[in-house]
């Protein structure tokens, strides 16, 4: 942006030196031949057409300026729309688990009660059992840690935060995403089978936009399967180091696929076949894998079901990936 | 009292930790309990015939849920009262539970008093359901007891019939007709007339 500006202003400079070169030359001219009149006023039409050129020019150059910078205003509203679509969207997703967030705090916090009720019970007693009462404090603690833990991942995916491109392993984050989405697999009666690499899978990116990411494919294909029987009930979720530099990223139902008609409108904002469906978990999912120089597709799968697949570059080959400009997600 | 001191607590929750704090507390209480990671697991190791109740987790991933293991048990005669347990539970979750017959439906983390108050009340109606099927089987016991004579006897006296007409129909004497009176009441551990009419309308015999 600086270097947009100080381009800019060499030529405007340049402008006002050429009228300010002009102008002294006219006077020394006028100094040493008073007899032939002020310059403007003898009709030498070279002068003329030299000044009207400068003029014209310099208009150019201020209406350019003009629209480098509404275009660059432009730039900045989009970014900061599309952050705040993706944090909505994120919002959505935290509603979404509402449920199993629930669940997961209050199982150590119901054990943290009980266990600080019947430490409470024990020491009231004639000849308390200090070493039990000793055990029921370690776990309250581990409990209470346990509990603070969730908190900690809920407010990761719902905060508003700067987006921050890290070197990390993608398999810390499936392993946390299948936590938080098999709750919700299991009360619908589906499967989500695993094919993970064994081995780490280094990627420099934002986790939690990948994690954003892989959630709203997890739960598209979760809601793909309501209607089918549950034998067919089933997600296989695969990362894979397909190709050197590249990890590919497949989310995989096996209910009835996606009609043909609607491949080509899939990624676009505010198309949905859901009842309650924005239109927004696909698109999201692209802008979120383009941020990653990544590029993600779907398709109808040969042996029944819908299939996307997406790839981001590893660490070792990603170069900048920095495509925000430091707005906070 | 004294009966509920004998009762056992089944907790059933697929959270190691909240089960080991529950049966802490219940036992910090003085109560009885045994713990099963899931309904599976209570299916196979719960051996039936002593009193007490279940402390049900609603939310059970893998396995039957909660409520399809109460739905299960409510079949049988002997089931065992139910209270649950819920991380998230809703007004329709609570109403179902109770219609189906649970005790209690309790959200946690639950307050002590509650979880102590609920499982108190489910383990005084098991013992009342017991006393009041020994009572039954009691009888059941004492009726059968009874000599094909005798109990022919007992049907027409539980229909308000007469010794007079009783004997006339069966072709014998008043006097052996009181004989055998005497014989069910005896059999039947009763003195008053009343209460063998009471019996008869607790056995279904009319």
């Amino acid at each position: 942006m600086l270097k947009a500006r100080v381009n800019a202003i060499t030529p405007a400079a340049s402008v006002v030196l050429c009228f300010f070169v002009l102008g002294s030359s006219m006077a020394t001219a006028d100094g040493l031949a008073p007899g032939e009149g002020r310059f403007w006023l003898g009709g030498n039409w070279q002068t003329i057409v030299l000044i009207a050129m400068l003029v014209v020019q310099g208009m150019l150059i201020a209406a350019l300026l003009l629209e480098l910078r509404t275009r660059s205003k432009t730039k900045n509203t989009m970014a900061e729309g599309r952050v705040k679509l993706l944090h909505a969207s994120r919002l959505t997703v935290v509603g979404q688990l509402s449920a199993s967030i629930a669940h997961e705090i209050n199982q150590p916090l119901g054990a943290i009660l009980s266990n600080a009720d019947a430490a409470e019970l024990m020491l009231a007693k004639a000849d308390p059992d200090f070493d039990e009462v000793r055990l029921i404090l370690a776990d309250i603690r581990t409990d209470g840690l346990r509990a603070s833990e969730v908190v900690r991942q809920v407010r990761a995916l719902a905060q508003k935060r700067q987006p921050r491109f890290i070197e990390f392993d993608l398999q810390d984050v499936t392993r946390d995403i299948l936590q938080l989405v098999a709750p919700i697999a299991e009360s619908r009666g589906v499967t989500i089978l695993t094919d993970f690499n064994s081995e780490t899978l280094r990627v420099r990116g934002d986790p939690v936009l990948l994690r954003q990411a892989m959630l709203n494919l997890l739960l598209n294909a979760i809601d793909a399967l309501m209607d089918v029987p549950e034998s067919q009930a089933k997600i296989k979720f695969t990362t894979a180091l397909s190709q050197p530099g590249s990890v590919d990223i497949m989310v995989r139902d096996y209910g009835n696929g996606l009609p043909e008609s609607q491949l080509d409108n899939l990624f676009n904002a505010f198309f949905t076949t859901k009842e309650h469906g924005l239109g927004l978990g696909l698109p999201i999912v692209r802008t979120i894998v383009e941020f990653h120089d990544g590029r993600i597709h779907a398709e109808n799968h040969s042996d029944g079901g819908a299939l996307f697949h997406f790839t981001i570059p590893t660490a070792d080959v990603t170069g900048e990936a920095n495509h925000f400009s430091g707005k906070p997600v | 009292m004294t009966k509920e001191m004998q009762a056992t607590v089944h907790v059933i929750d697929d959270d190691e930790s909240l089960r080991t704090a529950l049966a802490r507390l219940l036992g910090a209480a003085g109560l009885e309990v045994r713990t099963y990671s899931g309904a599976g697991d209570f299916l196979l190791n719960w051996h039936e015939g002593g009193a007490g109740c279940i402390l049900l987790d609603v939310d059970m991933p893998g396995g039957p849920s909660g409520t399809e293991l109460q739905q299960a048990l409510a079949q049988r005669a002997d089931a065992l009262p139910v209270v649950f347990l819920t991380g998230h539970g809703d007004i329709g979750m609570g109403v179902d539970a109770i219609k189906s017959g649970a005790v209690d439906f309790l959200t946690k983390p639950v307050e002590r008093d509650c979880l102590l108050a609920a499982v108190h009340t489910a383990i005084a109606q098991d013992c009342a359901r017991r006393e009041a099927q020994a009572k039954e089987r009691e009888l059941q016991a004492s009726y059968e007891s009874l000599s094909p004579r005798e109990k022919e006897v007992f049907v027409q006296v539980a229909a308000g019939r007469l010794n007079k007409q009783i004997a006339y129909d069966l072709g014998t004497c008043e006097r052996t007709i009181k004989a055998h009176r005497a014989k069910v009441m005896e059999k039947f551990h009763i003195h008053q007339f009343v209460d063998l009419i009471k019996i008869a309308t607790r056995l279904d015999i009319e």
